[in-house]
């Protein structure tokens, strides 16, 4: 890149409908006149969908169940922050079997979200093909790879939850469903296996250019306050601008959600700031310290230190967590195997009022908050998603990234890949969608 | 679940979404066949993307089953068998592939390129009208569970007992 403080003076007009190897629909509009930005949008054209509605009048056993159907990614992520915040709700305490199976399913959430979207929709970036399509025919160890790898993370899922997504186990107040012994330990074989693909997985991405861009932001998190433990499950909101602990209950004090026009998602700013980051990138900068000793190592051997403000580095802390959460997992299954599993029952609610609740999913921090009546019937839900919380820090990016492009006498195709590299880093998640085929009828 | 005999092993897979009303039609006439106790590997998915491959292995019948978009002139409840093999640009390959968008024509596009894909593929389209929230097919999708069920019990059969005298 040629020296970025040159005046910017051309004409660029970039429009890009829809950005592809992202889940739902956004376009980049992004003019320039005379060397100035006369608009920049990252546009969420998805309709709303109602879920805070639509819980309202629900039973409050009924919340995990149908919020984990927002998402067919995150749909463990979903189950947990909503089990954590309909029990905040309920005056429910679970047992340390509960938590520590849902630990285990969240980690296996993380694992095969972050493998997915590193093989499949990061790396043909930085192979320089459109999809993964070609990417087997001219890497088909890389593919096969990633697929198994894929299917661990899945099974992990399906072992704990009952299904690989959208998890049928685990409930308000505990879990309907124990793992066998033998399932576990061959998870746990799995994992140890894995180790190697892993290996050649970090080789592989050591190997990648990240576009050198920084701008500096705010980078907020859950943080286990304590016990050392690298935050997923649970934790107290911090960021990198403010690193005092703040209860999720009073999540509001650190996030604040605003309608823009141009969206048909919301916009976040925390009280610091009129943008903030979430995701593995804020993770890693406000927790690296508690990541596993072999995901620190692969971190220094990545070159990725805290606090990183490159958010192309947000594929590298993925990878980085993923051999957290292997290490994590097989720790894991080790402890529960030592103490082994009963069945419990669901601890039921000794009160019914407001609650929230939080867990820190793939794509970021991701809070649910139910308010429940005296007959049981949820009558208030706000749910503040990963991708909604991102989209201004995007925005902000692309502001910011833009001169820099132009300064560099980039052409306008070039630019267009790294802006769409800039929202891929994201990993953003705008919709789920229900998915057909696209047939040409025979007459 | 069961293999056919001589290593002809059959994998029929359903595709869709659970709780998507029509979306969840492979899935349902994969489960009719399961009961009918078809003599093919079964499988279940609600992302065929990434696990399809998995399932490849010494496979040589693959029969898909999914939702489709209706046209003016193929309503809901339509349902064509499309020999992937020979008539791959019948489905048309999505230009988008997410996380979470990962369905059957890349699924396929994906095993081909590996080089896993199974000599013969099979894939049942069924037009859908709705795929909004909800337990139930439409009555149209739903009367088409059972013609196609028993289509791919009746081809089924006959590839096997074609490649099983081949074998003889």
């Amino acid at each position: 890149m040629s020296d970025p403080n040159n005046e910017p003076t051309r004409n660029v007009s970039i429009d890009v409908k829809h950005v592809t190897r992202v889940e739902g629909h956004g376009n980049i509009s992004i003019s320039v006149r005379e060397g100035e930005i006369t608009k920049l949008q990252l546009a969420i054209v998805e309709s709303p969908r109602f879920f805070e509605s639509f819980l309202r009048g629900r039973h409050w056993s009924e919340a995990p169940h149908i919020t984990c159907r927002i998402c067919g990614i995150c749909s463990v992520g979903h189950t947990t922050a909503s089990v954590h915040a309909m029990e905040a709700a309920c005056g429910i305490q679970v047992t340390e079997q509960t938590d520590l199976l849902r630990k285990l399913i969240l980690y296996g959430e993380e694992l095969q979200s972050h493998w997915l979207h590193l093989y499949f929709l990061a790396v043909p970036d930085y192979f320089g093909v459109g999809s993964v399509i070609p990417l087997a025919e001219t890497h088909p160890e890389v593919v096969r790879r990633a697929l198994r790898m894929k299917k661990l993370a899945n099974d992990i899922c399906g072992v704990v939850g009952g299904r690989h997504i959208h998890p049928v186990a685990i409930h308000v107040g505990g879990v309907s469903h124990t793992p066998r012994d033998n399932e576990l330990l061959g998870l746990k074989q799995r994992l140890e296996d894995c180790r190697g693909d892993l290996k050649e997985m970090v080789e592989l991405f050591s190997k990648l250019e990240v576009p050198d861009f920084n701008r500096e932001t705010e980078y907020v998190s859950l943080k286990v306050v304590g016990n050392g433990e690298y935050a997923f499950y649970n934790g107290d909101i911090v960021s990198t601008k403010d690193p005092s602990p703040t209860k999720v209950a009073d999540y509001r004090q650190r996030v604040v959600e605003e309608v823009v026009q141009h969206s048909a998602a919301k916009h976040c700013r925390s009280p610091s700031s009129s943008a903030y980051a979430v995701g593995a990138l804020a993770r890693f900068n406000n927790n690296a310290e508690q990541l596993h000793p072999d995901a620190q190592k692969v971190a220094d051997e990545l070159g990725l230190k805290p606090i990183c403000f490159n958010p192309y580095h947000n594929n590298t802390a993925q990878l980085v967590e993923t051999v957290h959460c292997v290490e994590a997992s097989i720790e894991l299954i080790d402890k529960i195997l030592t103490r082994g599993l009963k069945s419990e029952p669901l601890v039921p609610p000794s009160k019914y009022e407001r609650g929230a609740g939080a867990a820190e999913v793939p794509r970021g921090l991701l809070f649910h908050e139910y308010g429940v009546g005296s007959d049981g019937k949820i009558d208030m839900a706000n749910l503040i998603i990963p991708t909604g919380q991102n989209l201004a820090n995007i925005e902000a990016d692309m502001h910011a990234l833009t001169p820099k492009l132009l300064a560099s006498g980039m052409g306008k195709e070039e630019m267009t890949l790294q802006l769409e590299m800039l929202v891929r880093a994201y990993d953003p998640c705008i919709s789920c969608a229900t998915h057909f085929l696209d047939v040409e009828w025979e007459e | 679940m069961m293999t056919a005999k001589h290593d002809n092993k059959v994998c029929i897979i359903g595709c869709g979404r659970w709780l998507r009303r029509d979306d969840q039609v492979g899935l349902f006439v994969a489960q009719r066949l399961e009961h009918d106790a078809v003599d093919a590997e079964i499988v279940f998915t609600e992302a065929p993307g990434t696990e399809i491959a998995h399932h490849l292995e010494n496979c040589r019948l693959l029969i898909a089953i999914d939702a489709a978009e209706p046209d003016e002139r193929h309503p809901p409840g339509t349902w064509q068998r499309i020999d992937y093999r020979e008539e791959s640009h019948r489905i048309r390959l999505r230009s988008r592939t997410t996380t979470h968008t990962m369905s059957i024509d890349i699924a396929l596009k994906m095993s081909q390129a590996l080089d896993v894909l199974p000599e013969t593929v099979w894939v049942y389209a069924v037009a859908i009208a709705n795929a909004d929230y909800g337990e139930a097919l439409t009555p149209d999708v739903g009367r088409a569970v059972s013609d196609v069920s028993e289509a791919i019990r009746l081809d089924v059969a006959r590839w096997t007992m074609k490649h099983e005298l081949s074998h003889a």
